[in-house]
């Protein structure tokens, strides 16, 4: 079972110095991603999910700063100690990223064709109708009908759904070995959002690589990845196999977010409300983040911030009353059986 | 017109012990393309094509469908933000259609939907409404009609506008950034003399508390609300008019996935104490099953299939419902779904498809299906669908 992660991400802490106070985006994460693993970033918004994918690939706008002590090891070495240069080359070529709106991430002016073929020049040691042809392969086995045709299409031309055809064939032109999906189907209808999830798992089976999938629908998560990461605060609230969060939650905001959706596998009587509102990042309650949200919490959460402990085997959980959690589960699980 | 029939008298059975708020009768939207300098008409875009279901009073009606599928444009064409190209809009038993035209426009309307027909010698009432007409007709002739369904037509409209409310989807843009909440909620009942200028202070203040709001923040302005809470006033903009019927066009889509089943759990509540009749539309299935009694599915402006809420998720009977249902995550890894996979895009309703609109996309499309426009029919007691081979899939 001990395999070497192909990323890890240790003690991340994002901090955005605005003109109002410091903005603790990301405030000390962990994770790690394994080869070939499909790894779930699960929040909501300001739950730091975003912000911690664009520090990976050290893509944050200036006013964010990766604290000292943060480490972000890709394949042994640690990304926050490379030069510009060096990060340049991993950027598109070992890891590559989707982002959720197509329209806004490819650029109008130039053919998709020319977009995929920079990505192509620039990482591999190909001529430009080496690139064109490798390019017309990749809009192939994204599915873009046509694709000698649609590679000199401007994005506009486009619908959505082979927009976003059209960056995942340019996210994996040069094989990465980590993809980052950020939102990658929200602006999507549902059954284009089914075509791209299953379009992403084939792809991933070929080329074996890893992915780190955030949204913020866990049914998304719950049928498309191996692990999930549940984020509230800019915290890690809970880790674990997919199977054990959605079946065992042990985290009250987990807890609260599976029984706050309508859906189609069970009759719901009425759905659990989370109360009160998204935190303003620029002021998170002390002690627990979720503190002034939790039914379960008591008068040490709002003092002390609870550690990410290992409560089963790869199952972590930041919250010094999970067994409530625990028990209030085997209570609507007993009421569902009756 | 045929579709419609079938639908209606379906709905007359029975509809004996339930009372029909709203009747939507073959609703067409068109909008036309113009192009060149003289803004010619060069095209339709067929945004709804001869829609037709009922709303029954005090219950929750969920029109579902992709982006594109005409379901926002159902609800602003009833509404009458958009006037229907064809098709009458039926509220509380009246013929609403004519409400937001000229008089004489309106006028014309009449003579040519109800009183050419009831001069033909070999007339025959079709449903109720043609009878109850058919009787001020017989009664007090053309004029009596026209002053019964045109007469006062101001009143009339500011009574439309008082039964039916809306609430949409972006609480950023739905509500004016230079007014105070107070401001934006007294408005309407203030335009329409339900309360006086003094009481409005209180009225503001009680529809806030119903909705979870704090009364003193009436003074504020909508930017100092989150989103939640903003959906809220604009729930309680709504609830101020005393309407009958609320359409929600994606009230919860917006909102953050913990915020959103407050926002839904509020609504429910307030349709038990105010009776109040929703026609939800949205695009989330899940959401459509928790909310509703009755499924509308429309695709690419058509009607394909509706049916009560339980009998649509048991058995549902076009190919499209289906493909959607399985199109839609579920937050559970040990459930195991049927899954389809829809090849392609939806067309553009510029140029539909010809026959069933779905039938590119349908995985179990036959020659027939891309030749003749499936009718909408009755295949079940209340449940209706528009398909050659329903439940083939």
């Amino acid at each position: 079972m001990e395999k070497n992660p192909l990323l890890s991400v240790r003690n991340l802490r994002t901090y955005f110095y605005t003109e109002d106070g410091v903005v603790k985006a990301v405030d000390g994460v962990d994770f790690d991603v394994y080869e070939g693993e499909t790894l779930g970033i699960v929040g909501e918004s300001g739950s730091g999910k975003s912000v911690t994918s664009l520090a990976i690939l050290r893509l944050l706008d200036p006013k964010g700063k990766i604290e000292e002590g943060s480490e972000i090891i890709f394949n042994g070495k640690n990304l926050l100690t490379l030069t510009e240069d060096e990060m340049r080359r991993i950027r598109g070529n070992d890891i590559a990223m989707i982002f959720q709106e197509p329209m806004v991430a490819l650029n109008p002016v130039f053919t998709i064709g020319d977009q995929i073929m920079e990505a192509i020049l620039l990482h591999q040691d190909v001529d430009k109708k080496k690139a064109r042809e490798m390019a017309i392969d990749m809009l192939r086995k994204v599915g873009i009908p046509e694709p000698e045709k649609r590679i000199d299409e401007y994005p506009h031309e486009l619908s959505g759904g082979m927009r976003q055809r059209a960056m995942i064939a340019m996210a994996l032109s040069c094989r990465p070995k980590l993809l980052i999906a950020d939102e990658p189907t929200t602006a999507l209808d549902v059954t284009i959002q089914a075509q791209i999830l299953e379009l992403m798992k084939e792809l991933q089976r070929e080329y074996g690589m890893a992915i780190i999938l955030i949204t913020h629908d866990v049914g998304v998560i719950a049928e498309n990845a191996d692990r999930v990461v549940v984020m509230y605060g800019g915290k890690v609230m809970e880790t674990s196999d997919v199977r054990t969060t959605f079946k065992t939650p042990k985290h009250p905001y987990t807890w609260g977010l599976l029984n706050s959706i309508p859906r189609l596998d069970i009759e719901q009587e009425r759905l659990y409300s989370i109360p009160g509102m998204v935190p303003d990042p620029l002021h998170f309650p002390v002690g627990c983040r979720f503190s002034n949200r939790c039914e379960f919490g008591e008068e040490k959460c709002s003092v002390e911030m609870p550690p990410l402990v290992e409560v089963e085997s790869a199952h972590m959980v930041r919250c010094f009353f999970y067994h409530k959690v625990e028990q209030a589960q085997k209570l609507s699980k007993a009421g569902e059986g009756a | 017109m045929t579709n419609s029939k079938v639908v209606n008298q379906n709905n007359t059975q029975e509809g004996k012990d339930r009372k029909v708020l709203l009747r939507v009768d073959n609703l067409v939207k068109y909008f036309p393309i113009k192009a060149g300098v003289f803004k010619r008409t060069v095209a339709w875009v067929k945004a709804v094509d001869a829609v037709s279901f009922d709303v029954y009073e005090g219950e929750t009606v969920g029109l579902v469908g992709e982006s594109g599928c005409g379901k926002t444009t159902v609800g602003m064409t009833l509404l009458r933000l958009y006037e229907p190209t064809s098709g009458r809009i039926i509220v509380n038993g009246e013929d609403t259609t004519h409400y937001f035209l000229s008089a004489r426009r309106a006028k014309n309307y009449v003579r040519d939907t109800y009183v050419k027909r009831f001069q033909k010698s070999d007339f025959k009432p079709q449903d109720d409404l043609d009878k109850k007409y058919y009787d001020i007709f017989k009664n007090s002739g053309e004029n009596g009609l026209l002053e019964h369904m045109v007469g006062d037509l101001e009143k009339k409209r500011l009574q439309f506008r008082r039964n039916i409310q809306i609430v949409f989807q972006d609480p950023y843009s739905s509500l004016d950034p230079r007014m105070r909440v107070k401001n934006i909620l007294a408005e309407g009942p203030l335009a329409h003399k339900i309360i006086k200028k003094p009481q409005s202070i209180e009225t503001v203040g009680k529809a806030l508390e119903e909705v979870g709001i704090h009364s003193g923040h009436m003074y504020r302005f909508p930017h100092e609300f989150s989103g939640g809470q903003r959906q809220r006033v604009g729930i309680a903009r709504a609830l101020l008019m005393n309407p009958k019927l609320i359409i929600a066009d994606e009230a919860v889509a917006a909102l953050d996935v913990s915020i959103r089943s407050q926002v839904i759990n509020l609504m429910m509540d307030l349709q038990k104490e105010h009776n109040l009749t929703y026609l939800f539309i949205s695009h989330d299935l899940s959401l459509i099953k928790y909310i509703s009694s009755r499924v509308v599915v429309m695709y690419l402006g058509k009607l394909v299939e509706t049916a009560p809420k339980e009998e649509l998720f048991e058995a549902p009977l076009h190919p499209y419902t289906k493909s959607l249902m399985s199109a839609i995550p579920v937050p559970n890894p040990e459930f195991k779904k049927q899954r389809i996979i829809l090849q392609g895009d939806v067309p553009s309703p510029v140029n539909p498809p010809s026959g069933c609109p779905f039938h590119p996309r349908c995985p179990v499309a036959q020659p027939i299906c891309s030749k003749e426009v499936p009718e909408l029919k009755e295949v079940k007691s209340d449940h209706t669908v528009a398909c050659h081979f329903p439940g083939s899939l």
